[in-house]
């Protein structure tokens, strides 16, 4: 073994010496093309990237306010004023200091929160940390951020971060968050596309509460979530339970995983028999992946047998009723399994069973079921048939069309509809007539299976950005942010409401700020009562108590939580004191 | 080491005495498989230590290997099997009568001993507790797939894990769920236990849907019992490890044991170079490198292309490439000539005050005159993070994606080989990689010099070659087989099959 301490005293004499000759060859060893040349571009671009963010810390120091407004125009010059009351009025920090507090059981947890903020200007600014709401006030007025990202909690306060060595700072703990956005539906909206939104393709909004909601609640048994509204096309949720906020990276990945399917590609799924109907997204194939799939191909592999078994009666699943006409009770649970054509075929129909039967149903998680009973049936027809009317032309059709796995039957739709359009406009079918042939159609075919289901998880079912939930210190825009672009208020939803909310109508910076003006100049409100509050003469008043009502249950579980820790304490300081008794009994004896 | 470990264990000395199924003939071990609770109170002699915590590790290591590498679970099993039963044979009950229960006593004692000496030897970074973790749990699930139903089932209930099993009627109530969840019919449902878990025991199942959650439980089917258990031997065993790792400052006691546990967890990061066969004490003369260069892994031919492109090489690639060249039987007096030519814009004073010492320094003429050897791959990726106007390191690591490409291209990989490369990389796998790319460009080579092998390795489902540790053994392997697989050339340091 080479003596390290002899190698490293070595190297540093000959670095000294290496000074100049590498300078003289400095130029020429960074010709391009070349191997050596090749891994030293690598690296210069990894070092400028270290100094980059270098500047971005560099730059915590807030620019001035002279410069910042130096860069901006005159509109935006308005913006700003009216944010700057907006910030000193309105942004409720006491609350926001409630809320990411938790009950202030560690007391720093507040301080240990990352904030980033954007300037007017463009400068981003991470790292930031704030002991208290004043604090946390106080900053914002004087930097007026047109956007305020929250991070994640850290070992330390993020704004000490170079007081320690680069491995010494870790975020910890954050709430669990997800990120909705439209543009991941461009290919399946018709009404806009790109940042616009409208009230018809809100509903594939609606449709993502409805289901995450639902999922998070049941499945992961968490309670304290808050929906907001992004401001511009799409939606965030904060999963604020204690649970949630401690779950590790993995943990995370696999809500993540869980809560996103991508159909299987219903042609090749055909040949290749694959029970399952729906993939989660990006397998990640992680460590211990390899342990698991063996536990649990050895499983499948008992799970064939399973043909073996008896073929048995009918099911059906159907909890709940449901006005559908073009669809048999039998057809909700439309089975690909072959498994399921054994038994079709043996045994007839009992269409009026109203209870799962005693056979084997093909493999529909749970949750999936669940949100295909609950949610996407319901919404395909209104959103996707009739919002979208994405049968209505043949570009359209095509696209749904391709996800049908019998060709002949896809061509012979084609021919149809295209037929149909030649014929009288009252004779011309609507998106609803001509999904209802298709269902009809695939019904028949052998090969369609689950190809209906499909179609319609693939259409609703919710798109999540898997890295804002994933990544720990990743930031994520903060509720009742105003969104520069639009001036609307981030303001959260009530998921029990969310099909009457609108993103057209929410609170705006100009108009929460107007009313406010006004109603405080109106004489008979200099009087007020002692504890109303700015917001409560603006819009924003019912979603400021939705937002209270929020925190109100996180702070009852908090009790909840010490309570019962309390009194696990002392029974368990009871029973010592009886054991410690008995003891000394024992020695009087 | 055994003394000061007692410690972490507390209560459980004597779980193993209570169990129902005991053959006082195998004491402590009444199975094959074992948790480890329990440290061995055994007195060892130096020597035992010593080869059993290597034979431990030649074992994980393939366990690493045969993860990495094979595509399929049984493929898997038969590649750690080929290790596994050479250096840590274990029988299992059935075989007590066949081949005695002291054999069995023995093996299992063994197992015992050497996992707790990689625990002391394993648990003083972060890397090497999860390096460790990782392979014992994959070690133990592959015994565990390996016994008998009846001994997992009685293994398992000695555990008493922290399992609840879900009573009828709480599955009677989720019955619908559960039943589509796994596409079960009742009767299956009905004879199906299953093991209310919190969810995060069981992320794997979870992110594929292969269970089904409420309120924050997943309700576990007992075929999927493995991944339960595999999380459990997980997690004790890291639990364990940080727990040792605290208690290890205080074993300075004995302090024979720290040398060897040093060098043990050294055999992770540093494979000392043996030469593989005797032909290769050919000595290489300074104007036959370049010859040569078509046998050279790609952290060398980095090397040797910035050699001769700049006509100067920095200190640690200097060190990287000097003593490369050593191990291909370079002698110190032809180094002196090669390094002398390739600087050639230097005069000669300026080459014998700052780079002659340097040269003799590598084969131990100077300084502390250790017979320096050959950095190993792991040493190489590891230690002396390049900066970036150096060359050293390896390509895979520190190439962006493009220039490794190209870098491929010029061994003339193929599409297919080179996506497989690519993604290990991506991974991390480095020597994995470079693995792939030796068998790409030199497997059928490799195949016929090694015909003899072939069968033997063919039935043990063996890959063609073992995975790459060091640039001498890829040096090594690249030679003799373009030697020995055209046997009409005589002359192989001439040979240069694939340097374009
Ligand atoms: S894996 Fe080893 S031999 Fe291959 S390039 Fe890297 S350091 Fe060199
Ligand atoms: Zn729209």
């Amino acid at each position: 073994m080479p003596n390290e301490s002899d190698l490293l005293a070595t190297l540093s004499v000959n670095t000294e010496k290496e000074g100049e000759s590498d300078g003289e060859n400095g130029a020429k060893r960074s010709a391009a093309g070349s191997l050596g040349g090749a891994s030293k571009r690598l690296r210069t671009i990894n070092g400028a990237h270290e100094t980059d963010s270098e500047v971005m810390q560099g730059s915590l120091a807030p620019p001035a306010p002279e410069q910042v407004m130096k860069t901006i125009s005159v509109s935006d010059e308005q913006f700003l004023t009216l944010l700057r009351i907006f910030y000193q009025k309105l942004f409720p920090f006491a609350d926001f200091y409630r809320w990411l507090g938790y009950g202030n059981i560690d007391n720093a947890y507040f301080a240990k929160r990352e904030w980033s903020f954007t300037l007017a200007s463009d400068v981003y600014i991470r790292f930031q940390s704030f002991a208290s709401a004043e604090d946390l006030k106080h900053e914002i007025l004087r930097m007026c951020p047109v956007k305020i990202d929250i991070g994640a909690v850290y070992n330390l306060q993020p704004k000490d971060k170079k007081t320690v060595l680069p491995g010494a700072f870790t975020a910890r703990e954050r709430e669990l968050v997800f990120d909705i956005d439209m543009t991941d539906y461009d290919d399946v909206r018709t009404c806009c596309s790109a940042a616009e939104i409208c009230l018809k393709c809100w509903d594939f909004m609606t449709v993502a509460i409805k289901i995450l909601d639902r999922a998070l609640r049941d499945d992961f048994g968490f309670q304290h979530l808050l929906w907001v509204y992004s401001g511009r096309r799409g939606v965030h949720c904060w999963v604020s339970d204690e649970r949630a906020r401690k779950l590790s990276v993995e943990a995370r990945a696999s809500i993540v995983q869980f809560l996103s399917v991508v159909v299987s590609d219903s042609t090749s799924k055909s040949n290749s028999g694959n029970r399952n109907n729906y993939h989660v997204a990006h397998d990640d194939g992680s460590d211990d992946d390899f342990v698991h799939a063996m536990a649990e191909d050895s499983a499948d592999e008992r799970d064939a047998n399973r043909q073996t078994m008896e073929p048995t009666s009918d099911e059906d699943d159907d909890d709940e009723d449901e006005e559908d006409e073009y669809r048999t009770k039998k057809e909700r649970l439309d089975n690909d399994d072959s498994d399921d054509e054994h038994r079709r075929r043996k045994k007839p129909r009992r269409p009026n069973q109203r209870e799962l039967g005693e056979g084997p149903p093909a493999v529909f998680h749970a949750s999936l079921r669940r949100a295909y009973q609950k949610v996407l049936h319901k919404h395909f027809t209104k959103t996707v048939l009739h919002e979208m009317d994405s049968l209505g032309t043949r570009e359209r059709w095509t696209k749904v069309l391709a996800f049908v796995p019998d060709i002949e039957l896809r061509s012979r739709m084609d021919a149809q509809w295209k037929n149909n359009l030649e014929s009288s406009p009252e004779e011309v079918m609507s998106s609803i007539d001509r999904w209802k042939m298709l269902v009809k159609e695939m019904r028949r075919s052998r090969q369609c299976g689950n190809a209906m289901r499909d179609i319609i998880f693939r259409y609703l079912y919710p798109r999540l950005d898997a890295n804002v939930s994933i990544g720990l210190n990743h930031l994520l825009k903060s509720p009742f942010c105003v969104h520069p672009k639009t001036g609307r208020v981030c303001v959260p939803i009530d998921p029990q409401k969310c099909a009457e909310f609108n993103p057209l109508t929410v609170p705006t910076l100009e108009g929460v700020v107007g009313a406010l003006n006004v109603a405080n100049r109106r004489p008979e409100n200099d009087v007020r009562d002692e504890d109303e509050e700015d917001f409560e003469r603006t819009a924003l008043k019912p979603y400021m108590e939705h937002f209270r009502i929020f925190l109100k249950q996180i702070a009852e579980s908090t009790k909840t939580r010490l309570r019962l820790e309390q009194e696990a304490n002392a029974k368990q300081q009871q029973m010592r004191r009886q054991a410690e008794k008995e003891n000394r009994r024992d020695l009087t004896f | 080491m055994l003394k000061q470990n007692r410690h972490l264990t507390a209560s459980a000395t004597n779980a193993h005495e209570v169990t129902r199924h005991n053959d006082p003939r195998l004491g402590p071990y009444p199975s094959s498989l074992n948790f480890y609770t329990v440290p061995p109170p055994y007195e060892l002699t130096l020597m035992e230590f010593e080869t059993y915590a290597l034979d431990r590790l030649r074992v994980l290591k393939a366990v690493e290997t045969a993860f990495l590498r094979a595509k399929k679970p049984d493929a898997v099993d038969r590649f750690i099997q080929t290790a596994h039963d050479e250096h840590m044979h274990l029988n299992r009950n059935v075989r007590i009568n066949g081949v005695g229960a002291a054999k069995l006593y023995q093996e299992r004692r063994k197992d015992h001993i050497s996992h707790f000496i990689l625990r002391l030897a394993y648990c003083r970074t972060p890397d090497l507790r999860r390096w460790l973790v990782k392979q014992e749990t994959a070690l133990f699930m592959y015994r565990f797939r390996q016994e008998e139903k009846a001994e997992r089932t009685r293994f398992i209930q000695d555990l008493n894990l922290d399992m609840p099993v879900v009573s009828n009627a709480e599955r009677a109530s989720v019955a619908t769920e559960l039943r589509f969840t796994h596409g079960w019919s009742r009767e299956r449902l009905e004879n199906t236990t299953f093991y209310r878990v919190p969810f995060e025991n069981v992320l794997r199942l979870v992110a594929r849907q292969k269970v089904f959650v409420k309120h924050g439980w997943a309700y576990v089917p007992e075929r999927d019992q493995p991944v339960l258990i595999a999380n459990a031997f997980r997690s004790q065993l890291t639990a364990a490890l940080e727990a040792t790792a605290k208690a290890v400052p205080r074993m300075d006691e004995d302090d024979r044991l720290i040398p060897v546990l040093s060098s043990i967890a050294k055999q992770y990061l540093s494979n000392t170079y043996a030469p593989a066969t005797e032909g290769h004490k050919d000595r290489v003369k300074h104007n036959e490198v370049d010859g040569l260069v078509g046998h050279f892994p790609p952290c060398m031919r980095n090397l040797h292309s910035a050699l001769r492109r700049d006509a100067h090489l920095k200190h640690v690639a200097r060190l990287q490439f000097g003593l490369f060249l050593k191990g291909i039987g370079m002698p110190l007096e032809e180094a002196l000539i090669f390094w002398r030519t390739a600087f050639h814009r230097m005069t000669d004073d300026q080459f014998t005050k700052g780079y002659a010492y340097n040269v003799r320094y590598n084969y131990g003429l100077e300084g502390k005159r250790t017979n320096y050897t050959p950095y190993s791959c792991i040493k190489i990726i590891t230690s002396n993070q390049p900066g970036p106007t150096d060359n050293h390191g390896c390509p895979f690591k520190e190439f962006s994606k493009n220039d490794l490409k190209l870098l491929m291209k010029s061994y003339g990989v193929e599409e297919t080989a080179m996506t497989d490369i690519a993604k290990l990389t991506k991974d991390g796998h480095y020597q994995v990689a470079c693995t792939r790319l030796y068998e790409a460009t030199r497997g059928n080579a490799h195949r016929l010099a090694n015909a003899s092998l072939e069968k033997s390795k063919a039935e043990a489902n063996a890959p063609l070659v073992q995975t790459v540790e060091h640039p001498n053994q890829w040096f090594d392997m690249s030679r003799i087989s373009a030697a020995q697989s055209q046997p009409s050339r005589t002359k192989p340091k001439n040979l240069t099959p694939a340097a374009k």
